[in-house]
């Protein structure tokens, strides 16, 4: 199988969910931008609670994540909620841009009148949500999908199992021509010698070496050592003797391929292969940072249990964990315990793993779909002035 | 015959426990029975399956995860008393 039903779009990879996106650009938008939400059953909702204030590195970031979802493959048509027109017109113009349905609202242009506004916003909201409800999945080339991996409350059957697992998906669809991403920064630690020496040239390595060392800085500058006291108790207790091996075990979920790029957080990802990327290790804010770099897919394994996923991109959980799978049927999406009790190999599961990931690329919902669970969220850089 | 045990990459000196064991029993590879192990040891916790000089790199997922500190045997657990990594 070499093709999924998506969406293909004027310019960058085919979407594999065609979303109404309501984007409210600023915290003074949010509980109106709710409101819209709340009218508009099977829209997607992403709110920033700022959107005043940001400096520098900051404010670029902030401005680059709203425009990077606006523009995500699986955005069909965006809804903007703006405090001014300026702002209003600067997403909904590069949302125009890309070939998509946008109508902008500004708090500026009705004259402050946020009731007014949200009543109109709705109004409009409902012809942009029949219009991407309308369109027809067509045949797209899967190698145009981009996977995200991510784990989150691990457990022994995360490192030894779950991951690996999803590291096979990502070695077959690398070979075919698909592209992927992992993240959190300091799940590297004490292996960067082995991720350096799987990087495609000197300058990615080197790019891998100084954002370990930033996020080390980082960590410093609030009196943290990062090596200290990790692995952790409960890490010891599972098994996991050293930090390197934690490491190890969380990165397995990126598979074995070379590393293509090493890329800053919530960077475009250009081209197939597999990326890294530099996010923080809470698991919204690395998701959304890997999805607003064109991530159309989550993978996100779990030990105990975790039922985050992407506004945007289906989430597809997975669990190793057998107590996990049978306490949580509804919350997860993959089974792979029956490698953890040994009652299959690993590599027996890809095949069950590869047509799920096929159903859910054409469209099939995923648990936190089904549960709305999704968000996305954007790192705050530095503070406001 | 249910597996008990996995190798994560060919070239690891350990293997992973995939439920508790009681010394002096085999855990199972799919290329067969480990050596017996020489402690109770529990799930996810790692054997060797090969001997360790002490000072040795010991290697899990195809890559070193520390050094041995101690001589380790096939069948040993290898854990916080006989493995230190190379950061702390």
């Amino acid at each position: 199988m070499s093709e999924f039903k998506g969406f293909p779009r004027q310019t960058g990879r085919a979407g594999l969910r065609n979303h109404l996106l309501i984007l409210s650009l600023c915290g003074l938008n949010a509980p109106g931008a709710r409101r819209v939400a709340a009218a508009l059953p099977g829209a997607v909702l992403v709110s920033s609670a700022h959107g005043r204030g940001h400096v520098g590195a900051d404010k670029a970031f902030h401005t680059h994540m709203l425009r990077a979802f606006a523009t995500h493959p699986n955005t069909g048509a965006v809804l903007v909620l703006a405090p001014d027109d300026g702002l209003c017109d600067g997403v909904a113009g590069h949302v125009a841009a890309t070939g998509r349905a946008v109508e902008g609202f500004s708090l500026q242009g009705w004259g402050e009148d946020g009731t007014a506004m949200t009543a109109a916003a709705i109004e409009t909201g409902r012809q942009l949500l029949a219009q991407v409800q309308g369109q027809r999945r067509a045949d797209c080339p899967l190698s145009d999908i981009v996977i995200a991996a991510e784990c989150g409350h691990s457990d022994a059957s995360s490192g030894i199992v779950t991951n690996p697992l999803v590291g096979d998906l990502f070695d077959h669809h690398i070979a075919r021509g698909g592209a992927g991403v992992f993240s959190e920064t300091l799940e590297w630690l004490g292996c960067e010698p082995g991720l350096c020496a799987r990087c495609a040239s000197p300058a990615v390595s080197d790019r891998l070496r100084d954002l370990v060392t930033a996020r080390h800085a980082i960590a410093a500058a609030a009196g943290h050592d990062l090596h200290i006291g990790n692995p952790g108790p409960q890490n010891h207790a599972g098994g996991i003797t050293t930090l390197e091996e934690k490491s190890l075990g969380a990165i397995s979920k990126g598979g074995t391929g070379p590393i293509i790029g090493a890329l800053a957080e919530g960077a475009a990802i250009t081209g197939p292969g597999l990326h890294l990327m530099d996010t923080p290790t809470l698991s919204p804010e690395s998701i959304s940072s890997m999805v607003a770099g064109g991530a159309q897919i989550v993978c996100f394994t779990t030990g105990h249990g975790n039922p985050y996923g992407s506004a945007l991109a289906p989430t597809i959980k997975l669990t190793g964990n057998p107590e996990t799978a049978a306490r949580l049927p509804g919350q997860i999406d993959f089974d792979a315990s029956p490698a953890f009790l040994g009652h299959r190999a690993r590599a027996d599961l890809l095949p069950d793993l590869l047509a799920l990931f096929g159903r859910v690329c054409s469209g099939a919902a995923t648990a936190s779909e089904r549960n709305d669970e999704g968000d996305e969220v954007i790192s705050r850089l530095g503070p406001s002035v | 015959m249910t597996l008990s045990a996995i190798l994560l990459h060919p070239d690891d000196t350990v293997v992973c426990l995939l439920r508790d064991h009681r010394a002096g029993e085999s855990a199972i590879l799919p290329t067969g029975p480990t050596a017996p192990l020489t402690a109770d040891t529990p799930m996810g916790h790692k054997i060797a399956r090969v001997t360790i000089a002490q000072g040795a790199t010991v290697v899990k997922y195809g890559a070193p995860i520390g050094q041995a500190t101690a001589p380790i045997a096939p069948g040993d657990h290898v854990h916080l008393h006989n493995l230190r990594g190379g950061l702390r």
